[in-house]
């Protein structure tokens, strides 16, 4: 039986029993190879939603959560935020909270040496992932010292060397340029060819353009999103 | 060449000093270790300069301290009279000294350290067989303390872009405003850190209890012979210890 | 053409890397003015530059002919207000009133005046039902308009924005939008972006950094 990358049944998430819904009866199907866009205005739960997708939530950030959420046909509530690593990438929205290492190399290396990959493998993927990004002369670079558009790509990069199945990009773009935001839509799609199954969540819809199937979550539910939004 | 020193072999430079600066009571071997540390640092090529400028104010607290030392030994001959109280003895003013000594010999193992990278000395310390957690934790320690000068320094700025002129408001109003600073500093920190600790599982951190790494570090001739000369120098300053004796 | 800003031969550096050369430019407060350019081109830093967080390496900026070396900082915050790009870097007092009211009151301004000009920028910044709100609870958009209001209570003539579109989903975008529209008559404002929509909507004169040179610089 195939599976589905990510797939959501009757998804219902509130902090607290006596705070309100933030996610109602939310229905999600990631097909494997496939990128699928939510857009959705600030406050609408798309945090709270790839929180869940990731395990974050109620892994790390406690909650009462409803229904169920399975990557790859297993059960996410039977995995370990650590072991989820291997299947599932998430690019968060501001790269200051996700770089480590003053060398960029180092922090492209973190994730994998984490799982045990063999060095020079790991070598390897750093070499692909600089070149698909475009950032060689940046390996070796202090990420704090370059801008933020490319502290992000850097984000990523260390994150695509962990060469997981499942990606979900968390506003990712906010602080790129046209040309870092052209970068990445291409990585995507060639990340796309790969077999790699991609969610990505925006406020900005004209970044969602690589995307195969756009959801629009109001309000805390989903919907198939047609035409704008005001 | 000297660059490239094993972060292994600065350690234990910095070992070998540190604990001589520590074991040693005479005045004049403290002196030798902390001139020994001084040549050392300068050729690991060590910024002294620029760490005592980032540690400027916790050089006053020194200062205080090597004071209150002098003063609270009462034993030795008197030095500084007021009246009939005896201020500073002769014994006060070199146990000052020595406490002083022992703060710059750990200064200057601070800023041999400080040469190392920050990867280098990770490994250097997991290849010593510390838990990486332990290593990797203690690092990000380290890395968060410049971030939290930083932001205490943007946040500073910012106030006084509002048009405050900080230094010449009444010191209660310039401790209020600093009381102000703390807060969203630190609230802001931990929000940075519990951010930083989510992408940092999420790439696998502990996923095992065992990790690869890219960087595999191998002690060279230069390293062999610098491991040697801190041994034969080490030895020597003890023996000389034990001479004076 | 009453010039307020201008920038001379301005080179700087961060971490021993050369981010900004040669830059030259002149500003008056009946322009709206953007800088684009992408990423690491030395955006932030010339409006950090000019606004007197960093210094350069060699160069002058004057500001209303004054030259800021001869400037604390409180002095550049009268004539210029900065938004950072994160706002949480200019947010510091616990509520929203206080974050308003805050340099008011250590420069001794009667209660009643803190109280009518603060109650006046609650309304234009549509915070008046965050009166008494944590600025800790607020959501990005809100604290750049409190960040934004505050600055206003400064009374600056020129207002540097860096990347104030980041953040903003669709909707907020338009309201800052409208926002800007409305001020752009009482100050100055540069702008720094690589939002091109916004950009290309507001500005009467944009100016290209690549590499830390100006590479165009014209009417739109």
């Amino acid at each position: 039986m195939r599976h589905y990358a990510l797939e959501a049944k009757n998804l219902s998430f509130r902090y607290n029993q006596n705070s309100p819904y933030i996610l109602k009866n939310i229905d999600f199907k990631l097909q494997k190879g496939e990128i699928v866009g939510i857009v959705g205005l600030s406050g609408s739960g798309k945090s709270t939603l790839i929180q869940i997708m990731n395990g974050v939530i109620p892994k790390r950030i406690p909650g009462l959560l409803e229904g169920s959420i399975c990557f790859n046909g297993e059960d996410m509530a039977e995995k370990d935020l650590s072991c989820l690593a291997k299947e599932i990438g998430t690019i968060f929205q501001d790269p200051d909270c996700q770089i480590l290492f003053p060398c960029a190399e180092d922090e492209m290396a973190f994730g994998p040496e984490n799982l045990c990959y063999d060095p020079y493998t790991i070598i390897e993927r750093i070499n692909s992932t600089t070149k698909m990004l475009a950032i060689e002369p940046l390996r070796y670079r202090n990420p704090n010292s370059v801008s933020g558009g490319e502290k992000q790509i850097i984000a990523l990069a260390s994150v695509l060397t962990l060469n997981v199945g499942i990606m979900i990009f968390d506003e990712s773009m906010s602080f790129i340029d046209e040309r870092g935001k052209g970068l990445i839509k291409n990585a995507i799609l060639k990340l796309k060819e790969q077999g790699k199954s991609i969610l990505m969540v925006e406020h900005d819809l004209s970044n969602l353009e690589v995307a195969d199937h756009i959801f629009l979550l109001k309000n805390g539910t989903l919907e198939a999103f047609k035409g704008v939004i005001e | 060449m000297i660059k490239k020193i094993d972060p292994r072999v600065k350690l234990l430079i910095v070992m070998c000093i540190s604990s001589l600066g520590l074991a040693f009571t005479r005045m004049p071997m403290l002196l030798a270790v902390f001139l020994t540390g001084m040549l050392l640092s300068q050729v690991l090529k060590a910024d002294l300069f620029m760490l005592i400028k980032r540690i400027r104010i916790i050089l006053y607290l020194f200062a205080v301290l090597v004071i209150i030392q002098s003063i609270f030994v009462r034993s030795g001959d008197s030095l500084i009279n007021i009246g009939s109280i005896t201020i500073l003895t002769t014994e006060g003013l070199s146990r000052g000294l020595a406490y002083l000594m022992r703060v710059l010999i750990i200064l200057i193992s601070g800023a041999i350290i400080a040469t190392c990278d920050m990867r280098g000395l990770i490994q250097g310390l997991v290849q010593m067989k510390l838990p990486y957690d332990f290593a990797f934790m203690t690092s990000i320690g380290i890395k968060f303390l410049p971030l939290l000068m930083e932001e205490l320094k943007d946040t500073l700025t910012a106030i006084q872009l509002r048009g405050i002129d900080i230094k010449s408001l009444p010191l209660k109003e310039r401790t209020e405003i600093i009381s102000y600073i703390f807060t969203p500093v630190f609230a802001g920190a931990l929000t940075k850190a519990k951010k930083l600790s989510l992408s940092v599982e999420c790439r696998g951190f502990r996923a095992f209890d065992k990790r690869t790494s890219i960087l595999i570090l191998k002690f060279s001739p230069v390293d062999y012979l610098a491991i040697t000369l801190t041994f034969l120098l080490t030895a020597t300053l003890i023996a000389a210890n034990q001479y004076f004796i | 053409m009453n010039e307020f800003i201008r920038i001379e031969k301005l080179f700087c550096s961060l971490n021993k890397v050369q981010v900004l050369r040669n830059i030259n430019i002149s500003l008056n407060k009946s322009e709206f003015v953007s800088i684009i350019g992408p990423n690491g081109s030395g955006k932030t830093t010339l409006g950090k530059v000019v606004s007197g967080i960093i210094k350069q390496d060699s160069g002058d900026v004057f500001i209303d002919d004054k030259n800021i070396k001869d400037m604390s900082l409180p002095e550049i915050g009268r004539k210029i207000g900065y938004l950072f790009q994160n706002p949480d870097r200019q947010i510091f007092a616990p509520t929203v009133y206080e974050e308003l009211s805050f340099a008011m009151k250590y420069k001794k301004t009667a209660t009643d005046i803190i109280e009518k000009r603060v109650n006046e920028i609650l309304n234009i910044f549509e915070l008046s039902h965050l009166r008494d709100a944590s600025t800790y609870s607020l959501s990005q958009g809100e604290k750049q308009r409190l960040a934004l209001g505050a600055m206003l209570l400064n009374d600056p003539e020129y207002l540097i924005l860096d990347e104030p579109t980041t953040g903003l989903d669709p909707k907020r975008k338009y309201e800052l939008s409208k926002l800007l529209d409305s001020m752009v008559n009482r100050v100055g404002i540069l702008l720094i972006s690589h939002d091109k929509a916004f950009v290309l909507k507001h500005s009467h004169r944009i100016i290209e950094l690549y590499d830390g040179s100006i590479i165009n610089d014209k009417k739109n």
